[in-house]
C-alpha cells in the first residue's frame, strides 16, 4: 500500500489540483536540464522533482494505476520507447523535445 | 476501433436509447478522433444528430465531420443546464470527464467504450486494494508466461493491430541485435497478428487474450521486468511518443524505427520472407483483376457509393472484382469474395495485379507486394494532432489517395 501521507504524494496531489499538466521526474533526470531552458516554464507546467527513493515509490503507485496524460513521467526505461529516443536519434531537436514534453 | 470495442460502443448506445437518456437532449461528443467519428456515424444512423464535437485542439475548431462542428469544450457551458449529454468514445475518458466537471459542466457524461480500465482516479483504500489485487494477478500471469518460455526475452504487443505488428517486426531483428538478445518470444493478440509475425520468419510466438495481455503488461511495468519490452507507439499514459506528433510530423515507419526501438534513422526495415499461395489462385484472372479491401477495424469506413464507383471503373475495363473478406464480412455488390489469410493475401494480390484498399494494417502487410496498389485515406486527423492520416500512414511506392467528404458520398 502506498503511503498517502508521504511528502511526495501530497506534493503530486497538490500539483495535480493546481495545474492542468504536471511533469514528474527524479532530481537526477537529464531531461530536467533541457526543460529548465524552456522560456516561461513555470507558467506552463508544474515540474515535480523527487528524490530517487520517492520517485521509486511514486512509480510503483503510478504504474499500478496508469493515471492520465495530465501527468507526464520522465524516467529512463528500457521497457518501451520514449520521446528521449527521438532526441537521441536526431528526429527531434532539444527544443522540440522539450516542447513535446510540455505539450 | 476494433470489432469488440465497436460492439461495446453499439451496446452502450442502445442502452442510452432504451433508457431515454438521449431523448430531447443536445448530444455533444468529446475528442475528435477516429473513435468519435465512428460514434458520430452510429448516432447519425440512429437519427441522432450530435450538436458538436468538443475538442481541446484549437487547430480543429471550425472544422466539421459529417456536418458536425468541432468546437471548444467551453461551448457546452452556454447550454441550459440539464439540456445536454456528453458522449465519449475516446480513450482519455477519465481526463475529459474531469475537465468537464472542473469547467463547471453539471450535465450527464457517458462513457461508451471502456478502453482503459486501468485509468481510475480514486485513491480510496478500497480502490487501491483493488488495483493492487489486479496487479498481483498480472504478476502471476507474467510468471506463468515466462515459465512457458524459459530464458526468452519477452516482446509484448499490447494491441491487435496488423499494421503495428508489421512495423514492429520490420525493426525487431535490428533491435534484438542492438541489445545482444539471442532469443525472444513474441506475445500477440489474435491469429492474424501471429501470422504477421510468421511473415518475418520462425519466431517463438504466443497468442494471448486482450485482458491477459493488459494485465501482463501492467505487471511488466510495475515490476520493472528487465526481460520484457513493449514495442508499441501509443500505449496511453506510459508511452509518451505521441507527444512528439503535436510538434512534428513523424511517419509511422520512423515512429517505430527511432521512437519505439531507438534505432538509428538509417536502419533498413526487414522484409517479410514467408508467404503461402492462395489456394484458389487460378480463379483470379492474371493481371486482370482487382482486389478491394473496404473493411478496417480501426478506420472510418468509406461510403458504399464510393466503392460502387470504383467497381464500375474496373468492371468497365474488363477487370474481375474481388472483395477481401473475413468472418462475417460480405463482399461488395458486384464482386466475388476472396477469403485469403494474412500469409496468402500477397499471392492473390500479385496474381490479380491491382489492389485498392482503405488504409489499414492490411496495406502494411501488402507493402512490398508486386502489383499496382492504391491506398484510400478517409480525410480524418491522426488522433488530436494537426496531421491527417495520410501524413502519418502514407506508403512508399503506393498510390496514396485522400478521400474528401464530398467524394465519400457525405
Amino acid at each position: 500500500m502506498p503511503d498517502l501521507d508521504a511528502g511526495w504524494f501530497r506534493e503530486i496531489e497538490f500539483a495535480v489540483n493546481t495545474h492542468e499538466k504536471i511533469v514528474v521526474c527524479g532530481k537526477d533526470n537529464d531531461s530536467l536540464v533541457l526543460l529548465r531552458k524552456m522560456p516561461g516554464l513555470q507558467n506552463r507546467i508544474r515540474v515535480v522533482e523527487l528524490e530517487s527513493g520517492d520517485m521509486a515509490d511514486f512509480l510503483r503507485f503510478y504504474k499500478m494505476y496508469e493515471f492520465s496524460d495530465r501527468i507526464c513521467v520522465l524516467e529512463e526505461t528500457k521497457q518501451y520507447g520514449s520521446l528521449l529516443n527521438y532526441l537521441k536519434t536526431g528526429l527531434l531537436s532539444q527544443e522540440e523535445y522539450s516542447e513535446a514534453l510540455l505539450h | 476501433m476494433d470489432k469488440l470495442h465497436y460492439e461495446e460502443m453499439k451496446a452502450s448506445f442502445e442502452e442510452l436509447v432504451q433508457e431515454g437518456s438521449l431523448s430531447g437532449k443536445k448530444i455533444y461528443l468529446f475528442g475528435h478522433c477516429n473513435a468519435t467519428e465512428e460514434l458520430a456515424d452510429l448516432l447519425l444512423s440512429g437519427d441522432y444528430h450530435p450538436a458538436a464535437i468538443l475538442d481541446n485542439n484549437k487547430n480543429k475548431h471550425g472544422r466539421k465531420y459529417r456536418g458536425i462542428g468541432i468546437v471548444s469544450p467551453q461551448r457546452i457551458l452556454k447550454e441550459a443546464e440539464g439540456s445536454t449529454i456528453v458522449c465519449i468514445a475516446a480513450r482519455a475518458y477519465e481526463a475529459m470527464s474531469v475537465q468537464l466537471r472542473q469547467m463547471g459542466y453539471r450535465g450527464q457524461i457517458r462513457k461508451l467504450v471502456d478502453y482503459n480500465s486501468y485509468a481510475e482516479y480514486s485513491v480510496s483504500s478500497d480502490s487501491i486494494a483493488r488495483m493492487k489485487r489486479r496487479e498481483e494477478q498480472g504478476e502471476e500471469l507474467l510468471r506463468s508466461f515466462a515459465a512457458r518460455h524459459l530464458g526468452a526475452y519477452k516482446i509484448l504487443c499490447p494491441f491487435s493491430a496488423l499494421g503495428d505488428i508489421y512495423m514492429m517486426m520490420s525493426y525487431l531483428q535490428a533491435f534484438l541485435e542492438q541489445r545482444g538478445i539471442e532469443r525472444c518470444v513474441i506475445g500477440v493478440i489474435g491469429e492474424s497478428c501471429r501470422q504477421v509475425v510468421r511473415m518475418f520468419g520462425e519466431y517463438e510466438t504466443e497468442r494471448l487474450e486482450q485482458k491477459e495481455m493488459d494485465r501482463i503488461i501492467q505487471a511488466v511495468l510495475y515490476t520493472g521486468d528487465p526481460e520484457s519490452f513493449i514495442p508499441h507507439q501509443d500505449r496511453p499514459y506510459v508511452v509518451n511518443l505521441f507527444r512528439a506528433l503535436y510538434i512534428k510530423k513523424i511517419p509511422l515507419e520512423q515512429i517505430y524505427c527511432c521512437g519505439v526501438f531507438g534505432l538509428p534513422r538509417e536502419t533498413r526495415p526487414a522484409s517479410p520472407v514467408c508467404f503461402e499461395p492462395y489456394p484458389d489462385l487460378e480463379q483470379i484472372p492474371e493481371g486482370k483483376a482487382v482486389i478491394l479491401s473496404p473493411y478496417a477495424k480501426s478506420v472510418t469506413a468509406l461510403a458504399d457509393s464510393l466503392w460502387k464507383k470504383i467497381i464500375y471503373f474496373y468492371a468497365e475495363q474488363g477487370y474481375e472484382c474481388f472483395t477481401n473478406v473475413n468472418g462475417e464480412e460480405q463482399p461488395l455488390a458486384g464482386t466475388k469474395p476472396l477469403r485469403a489469410d494474412i500469409l496468402q493475401i500477397r499471392s492473390a494480390v500479385e496474381r490479380a495485379g491491382t489492389f485498392v484498399g482503405i488504409r489499414s494494417g492490411l496495406c502494411d502487410v501488402l507493402k512490398e507486394a508486386k502489383a499496382k496498389k492504391i491506398a484510400l485515406y478517409p480525410d480524418y486527423y491522426y488522433c488530436d494532432t494537426q496531421w491527417k492520416a495520410v501524413d502519418i500512414y502514407a506508403l512508399d511506392g503506393w498510390d496514396n489517395r485522400v478521400v474528401k467528404e464530398d467524394e465519400n458520398g457525405r
